[in-house]
């Protein structure tokens, strides 16, 4: 730098800022000889992700449409396949009721009900009338009015039952008209189909389901364990993962408090894969100086970083395993034609189980290390938050669709390590219900 | 050598050639970009690492091809302050590195070097959001406003560490200056 550069510096402001500019105007150092290849290694991570998430995505959609179809087919197929299996139910007086049976035979008919408590009327007109109606009918008729007359006493039996009513009033604001028909004739609530002992609605109900969700890891650094975590370290490791799944398969007992609300027991096993792929090299940690507090894994603090380390590449696939124990609450809000809402909160206590052995990225060095169980907490928890859909097929079945995100409550690590490294997952899963009778 | 218009034509298209050319092209311009506004060499490499993987996600924005190198810059100021936005609230490593380039031995290269490497090292020495600021205003030409608005400060308190950054630098470079002068 000559004098006058200087003498130009101390006179002006202005004159300091044209210096600068000018100063740094050609300055075009080198970058690193294998930055490109860097560069290159982390675009095609990026293109494989994205290519990976789109699958996902598709298979998703897929999956939706197909169980979309299947609750179709399956409603159709109710419809076509049932038969009408009570009589013609009037609200006129018993001896018009015979005369009109007398006139058209039961599979022909269609119920004229067309609201429950329209049924419920005629329920008990019919059944006071049930005595001497026997004695008018044809044997033929006679057997089979007895049997629909059955029917109606065994619901209006049900009816003193509070369970039932409140069955009953869900499946009723649930229903048009005309599916009101459809549960006199065809029996979503026929419990008392034919001659079959008298059904109690069950508040017990066995849920079975499987997940099929994208998964991945949150790191973040403990509070005031910032400068025990390589500096490139949470970038490096969110790169770095490719291909992530979370299947998870579940059983659970539902007990009903009420119409709409259920609490929730459960077992499941899940199996979290988390690929990963990594080439490039990173600035080393300079210093790491002992006598401050190390952390539960041993490292001590950094203090600045040297030139670039050596070059890391490898390519590992962690599987981290939990068995959960979930509990909470599950909803059952009616939506329309026996369709519900069903929310889900659950918290579950999971054992962790992780790949010992596979590589992974040492948080301190950046370098690749085997995994070790003594690293990892025994038990964790977590949260799963769920909505979704289900269709009723018929009193004791049904089948839904839930779109589930779970996360872990407690980090991965044991307590005290620097790092907090959480998994979570998001996607759909699939259940069927059966409601114990 | 491919031309600018084809370069963003295939940096479009995902082209890989395409993509290394424009690296190639910009690679040492940016990279001296990024070592103004980082803690060390290697600091310098990923903020020039990230910056070209942003560029190559967003060079669809471009709307004029001429513009290049300007709309470039302003992807990596944009990228460095979001860095700095993030290393402010969290712990500040402190860097043993030289910023020298290791691998220019050359004598002929390291004369003319050693000047910009002179300034460089007094820049270096100023505090973080004073080389910020300077870098911003003096070097970037970026308003005092823009510079708040980026750093979520404001106009005058720009004004002020701009004002501190000046007398610093000053100081710094007479020191250098009289170090200079007594070796010789």
């Amino acid at each position: 730098m000559n004098n006058k550069e200087t003498r130009t510096l101390e006179n002006s402001n202005r004159h300091i800022d044209k210096w600068l500019n000018q100063q740094f105007e050609d300055f075009t150092p080198n970058p690193d000889a294998g930055l490109w290849q860097s560069i290159d290694a982390a675009l095609d991570r990026k293109e494989r992700r994205s290519k990976f998430i789109w699958y996902w995505l598709a298979a998703g959609v897929l999956l939706s449409v197909l169980s979309v179809a299947a609750v179709q087919w399956s409603l159709k197929n109710t419809n076509q396949s049932a038969k009408p299996t009570v009589a013609q139910i009037q609200t006129e007086s018993p001896a018009e009721s015979t005369a009109s049976n007398q006139k058209a035979s039961p599979s022909s008919e269609t119920p004229s009900i067309s609201n429950t408590e329209a049924l419920n009327k005629s329920a008990r007109v019919l059944r006071k009338a049930t005595p001497t109606d026997h004695l008018n009918r044809a044997p033929e008729q006679s057997v089979s009015n007895a049997v629909d007359d059955l029917q109606v006493a065994d619901r209006d039996a049900y009816e003193t039952d509070a369970r039932t009513k409140d069955f009953i009033a869900q499946w009723s604001t649930q229903t048009d008209d005309a599916t009101a028909d459809q549960i006199v004739t065809l029996g979503p609530l026929s419990w008392s189909k034919g001659l079959r002992k008298p059904l109690m609605p069950g508040r017990w109900t066995v849920e079975v389901g499987a997940d099929a969700n994208q998964t991945g890891l949150m790191y973040r650094a403990k509070s005031d364990y910032g400068n025990y975590i390589h500096k490139n370290y949470f970038d490096r490791m969110k790169t770095g993962e490719f291909a992530l799944s979370a299947s998870r398969i579940q059983a659970g007992l539902l007990f009903q408090l009420s119409a709409k609300h259920s609490v929730k027991l459960g077992l499941a096993y899940a199996e979290n894969r988390t690929q990963q792929r990594f080439d490039f090299r990173d600035s080393m940690p300079a210093t790491v100086i002992q006598g401050q507090t190390s952390d539960a894994l041993g490292y001590y603090p950094i203090f600045g970083y040297l030139g670039l380390g050596p070059q890391v590449s490898f390519q590992s696939q962690n599987t981290y395993t939990m068995l959960s124990i979930p509990m909470g609450y599950t909803g059952h809000f009616p939506w329309k034609k026996g369709l519900s809402i069903t929310p889900e909160i659950l918290v579950s206590a999971n054992r962790l189980g992780i790949s010992a052995g596979a590589q992974t990225l040492d948080y301190q060095t950046l370098l690749q290390k085997a995994q070790s169980s003594e690293q990892f907490r025994a038990w964790v928890m977590g949260l799963r938050l769920a909505v979704g859909v289900e269709k009723r097929l018929n009193y004791s079945h049904a089948i839904g669709l839930r779109l589930n995100a779970q996360s872990m409550l407690s980090p991965m690590y044991v307590p005290n390590a620097a790092l907090e490294s959480r998994g979570w997952s998001a996607g759909l899963s699939a259940h069927y219900s059966w409601r114990i009778q | 050598m491919l031309n600018n218009d084809d370069i963003i034509a295939g940096c479009v298209n995902k082209d890989r050639i395409a993509q290394k050319s424009l690296y190639e092209k910009y690679g040492a311009k940016m990279f001296g970009f990024c070592l103004r506004y980082s803690n060390s060499r290697a600091d310098a490499q990923d903020l020039l690492q990230d910056g070209f993987i942003k560029v190559f996600d967003s060079i669809t924005s471009l709307k004029d091809p001429s513009q290049l190198e300007g709309w470039m810059s302003r992807v990596f100021i944009n990228l460095a302050l979001s860095r700095f936005r993030k290393t402010s609230r969290g712990p500040i490593h402190v860097d043993v590195v030289d910023v020298v380039d290791e691998t220019t031995d050359s004598v002929e290269v390291s004369s003319d070097f050693m000047e910009i490497e002179e300034v460089f090292q007094c820049l270096m020495s100023l505090p973080e959001n004073y080389r910020m600021v300077i870098n911003l205003y003096a070097i970037d030409k970026l308003s005092h406003k823009e510079i708040a608005e980026s750093l979520g400060t404001t106009i005058s308190n720009s004004k002020s560490l701009l004002h501190r950054a000046r007398v610093l630098l000053k100081e710094l470079v007479e020191q250098q200056r009289n170090k200079d002068t007594g070796k010789q």
